[in-house]
């Protein structure tokens, strides 16, 4: 099985191939191929799975490439790389984008452009895998570009919305500025260890660090300039602010995005090279610093947001926040175990929330409520998801959000215990803003009840893929049960697996944490379903931190005004130089000199034909002098 | 005695050629020519080639002249006697002909083209212009040469057919007034 | 009975050549310049029978080369003299060097 998986990235492309090329016309057909394929990759992918698992777990790194250029000293290879963080990622990426396609049939029906809407889908997973078996940086550089541009494609994809073309141009371009970083660090690997290859690279840095050919400080910088590029994909802070605009996308699109395809890429990748940001504490702690402040920045946007999509959105960066701050934590199991479980139950509240508004045809949560009692797969299986985000046992997120903090708390990176409270604080946030969330939208009154009295459950290929979510949701968290942990003996970096504390352990060490949580969804409940107090007049209250939370933190303002003042000054300046030295100077010079020359070679064009053949005779003259003497 | 008469030839045809470049009027350097075409053909008959020396006539003196002739009258130009003849380059062009002069003798002077080293001396013993009755059996050899397709000239034959064909279209197109 | 060199009528098509070159440059009028072609084309034609008769050995390329030659320089003259004539109906002259629109 293994030696077929190179077709889990190929499948999807030839469906992309097929519908752009034969069955555009034919709706079905398309959504049925791409259906089709991912499928075909979901089993494969579980088959991949199911042989690695039963390998020796030392041998559990099977790689084969083909050569594809070979530029010496360089090769440039396409390959693939399964181990047991890559199976992982496979399962994860083919199951929720099989699932999101099959929820797209229903939510996208009535859309004139669904086979174009169903070959981008094919197209973005078969990059995500791309980029997921790579075993090299090229191939994962590529991946990671053709995921850019399909996020593009697809968040533009109501491209006649203003909101939607500004919003795809918005995530082109930070994402540019983030796989700038990451281009020149995969040069600086080519250019330095002369290979892309992953496993031969951390050969060389290994040895390299051993017998100090290379400093920790220069490791350090390859792995920050690679963290650039999973900054702008995994939208951490400061590179967060396309990820909230992506919104404008088909809601689908937003859970492919947030659970599977795009902000995943930039964890999976900083997990891929462990290698170089294990070298040195530096990286570790500006990767642990950004995912802590990212979770917690996020978090508190969220709590003051109104759209429902929004809001999910600012919880996707606060959990990948966590991601992110586990891995730079040293917490290497708990970071890829919290992206699989929120790639369940993210999906599943991207899925939930297009429910709604497929139902509504309305984003803002103050324009609904009472939805339970029209809505009751959804409703149920939205609670599932809360549950789940919130971290209350035994639903998934209680048991890899608590892997991380526990990671936080025994890492030895410096200020982990301010990051560690910060990480508890969070959760805390977490909690509020989700039954937030889950309050305003499902239970209460009806606020419009125009649109409530419109209001309908999602046919079964929608609600089909909720419950699988939900049940998931419910049930992948077991996978790392206190003192067993299949999972962290299946995925870990080095060769011993993180120890999984038994059950009393972990009780022991999360009950604050877990105390905290209920406490949120107390005060959340005390907000927002008794109406014992009253969110306005709070907000009335602080409203200057409510203002700034609403907006926030004037992120959007301020890069607005860095480019206006700073980005376009600078750019003035060098139009001027451009303007009067290149354009001026040198390109009209150049054209200044040409034609003076051409004036002069010009007068020996006199027009005047016996001119010319007297050219011709006394050439014939010259050239016989010059051969024979 | 005979080889004085190529050298009385050869004497006239370079003293008209050079009245063909010289003479200020266009009608007389056409009558020059056609005095310089006769040489030529005089020169061919002398080296045995009868058929060529009547084609030479035929079409140099009898076509070729009498077509400069009708340009030279429906351009207009005989009689004008005070206009320039020579254009600006009448010097650098003597030292062009001058120079290819002399590379031409060198050329000629340098080769072994000389008569002791004839390769068919024995066989062209017999003088040109001795044998009048070669006379038929220079046109059919000839016919041969050209048409026969193992001598090789035999698509080149046809095309040259096509050529003229061409040239005569071509000639009427360009001469022809613009109807407009 | 004494034969004429071969080298003899070498040197009178090169005399010849060289004329025609002196008309083909330094006449103005262009049927002159036409004659001055003609004239390098019967030098040429010379050098072909020449070097058939003493040095052909039987082969007939040469005489067919001159037969080429006549026939090409006739055409030639045919298709010049109604460019001349062209030239002339568009400039009012038979000048080459009145016919110099291409100076660059």
């Amino acid at each position: 099985m293994i030696q077929h998986s190179w077709l889990i990235p190929g499948m999807p492309a030839l469906a992309y191939a097929v519908i752009v090329l034969f069955t555009r016309r034919f709706k079905a057909l398309s959504a049925g191929i791409s259906i089709l394929a991912m499928a075909a990759c979901f089993f494969l992918s579980m088959g991949v799975f199911q042989e690695l698992a039963k390998l020796d777990p030392s041998a559990r790194t099977v790689s084969f490439s083909w050569t594809w250029l070979q530029i010496p000293p360089w090769e440039a290879h396409v390959g693939v790389l399964i181990d047991p963080l890559c199976a992982n990622m496979l399962l994860v990426v083919t199951l929720v984008s099989l699932l999101v396609q099959i929820y797209s049939w229903g939510y996208m029906h009535d859309d004139e452009r669904f086979s174009v809407y169903f070959s981008y889908l094919s197209l973005f997973s078969a990059s995500m895998l791309l980029l997921v078996v790579a075993n090299n940086y090229l191939q994962i550089f590529i991946g990671w570009e053709l995921v850019g541009l399909c996020s593009y494609l697809l968040i533009g994809f109501w491209y006649f919305k203003p909101e939607a073309a500004d919003a795809c141009k918005k995530a082109f371009v930070v994402n540019r500025i983030g796989d700038m970083g990451f281009l020149m660090g995969v040069i600086t690997i080519g250019m330095m260890f002369q290979t892309f290859d992953f496993a031969e690279v951390q050969k060389i840095v290994t040895q390299g660090l051993s017998d100090h050919t290379y400093s920790t400080t220069f490791i350090a910088g390859i792995a920050l300039l690679l963290f650039c590029g999973a900054v702008g994909k995994s939208a951490q802070f400061p590179l967060h602010v396309w990820l909230p605009d992506a919104m404008e996308g088909p809601t689908p699109v937003s859970a492919l995005i947030h659970a599977a395809t795009m902000v995943a890429a930039g964890v999976y990748m900083v997990a891929r090279t462990y290698t170089l940001f294990s070298a040195d504490p530096l990286s570790m702690t500006v990767v642990a610093w950004v995912g802590g402040f990212t979770a917690l920045f996020a978090a508190t946007i969220a709590v003051a947001q109104d759209d429902i999509k929004r809001i999910l959105a600012y919880s996707t960066l606060s959990q990948l926040g966590y991601m992110i701050l586990s891995l730079g934590a040293g917490g290497y199991t708990a970071g890829m175990f919290h992206l699989t479980t929120h790639a369940c139950f993210k999906a599943l509240l991207f899925l939930g929330s297009g429910s709604v508004i497929h139902g509504l045809h309305n984003q803002d949560i103050w324009k609904m409520g009472g939805l339970w009692r029209k809505m009751k797969v959804t409703t149920l299986t939205f609670a599932v998801a809360t549950l789940a985000i919130a971290g209350i046992p035994p639903f998934a997120g209680f048991f890899s959000k608590d892997a991380i903090l526990d990671s936080v708390h025994n890492s030895a990176v410096p200020g982990h215990c301010v990051l560690y409270y910060m990480g508890v604080f969070t959760a805390f946030l977490t909690a509020f803003y989700m039954f937030r969330l889950f309050f305003v939208v499902f239970t209460g009154e009806p606020r419009d009840h125009h649109a409530h009295d419109h209001a309908h459950e999602s046919p079964l290929n929608m609600t089909g893929p909720l419950v699988v979510l939900a049940l998931l949701s419910l049930c992948v968290g077991w996978l790392n049960w206190p003192g067993v942990g299949l999972y962290s003996q299946f995925v870990h970096y080095g060769s011993v697996p993180e120890g999984a504390a038994s059950i009393g352990v972990l009780l022991g060490q999360s009950w604050p944490t877990l105390l905290l949580v209920v406490a949120g969804i107390a005060l959340s409940a005390a907000f927002y379903y008794w109406k014992v107090f009253s969110a306005e007049k709070m907000a009335e209250k602080f409203r200057p931190v409510y203002l700034l939370l609403k907006n926030k933190y004037y992120f959007d303002e301020m890069y607005g005004w860095l480019v206006k003042k700073v980005l376009f000054g600078l750019a003035s300046i060098f139009h001027w130089f451009d303007e009067k030295i290149v354009d001026d100077g040198m390109v009209d010079g150049t054209g200044w000199i040409n034609q003076k020359m051409g004036g002069l070679l010009s007068l020996t064009q006199t027009g005047y034909i016996q001119n010319y053949a007297w050219v011709i005779f006394a050439a014939v003259a010259v050239i016989f002098f010059c051969v024979s003497f | 005695m005979t080889q004085a008469l190529f050298y009385i030839l050869a004497g006239v045809i370079v003293a008209s050629a050079l009245l063909v470049v010289t003479v200020r009027n266009l009608f007389h350097c056409a009558l020059a020519l056609a005095l310089t075409m006769f040489g030529v053909s005089g020169v061919y008959l002398y080296l045995g080639w009868e058929f060529l020396a009547a084609v030479q006539v035929l079409i140099y003196v009898g076509a070729v002249t009498v077509l400069i002739i009708f340009g030279i009258m429906l351009t207009r130009q005989v009689m004008d006697d005070k206009a320039r003849v020579m254009n600006n380059q009448v010097l650098l062009s003597l030292l062009a002909a001058g120079a290819v002069a002399l590379v031409l003798y060198l050329v000629i002077g340098h080769s072994d083209f000389q008569y002791s080293n004839h390769p068919a001396l024995t066989a062209a013993a017999t003088a040109p212009a001795a044998e009048a009755s070669a006379y038929a059996d220079e046109v059919s050899s000839l016919a041969a040469g050209l048409l026969k397709p193992q001598n090789g000239f035999a698509f080149a034959f046809e095309f040259v057919s096509i050529l003229l064909l061409s040239a005569l279209v071509g000639a009427v197109v360009v001469a022809r007034k613009d109807p407009s | 009975m004494t034969e004429v060199p071969i080298v003899h009528y070498l040197y009178l098509a090169a005399v010849l050549f060289v004329i025609g070159i002196f008309g083909v440059l330094a006449r103005k009028n262009a049927i002159s310049v036409l004659m001055g072609i003609e004239l390098m084309l019967n030098a040429v034609n010379i050098n072909y029978l020449a070097f058939a008769k003493y040095w052909g050995g039987g082969n007939l390329t040469g005489p067919v080369f001159a037969v080429f030659v006549i026939t090409i320089a006739a055409a030639e003259a045919a298709v010049a003299l109604a460019i001349v004539i062209s030239i002339y109906r568009q400039l009012k002259s038979a000048n080459v060097d009145d016919a110099h629109n291409l100076r660059g």
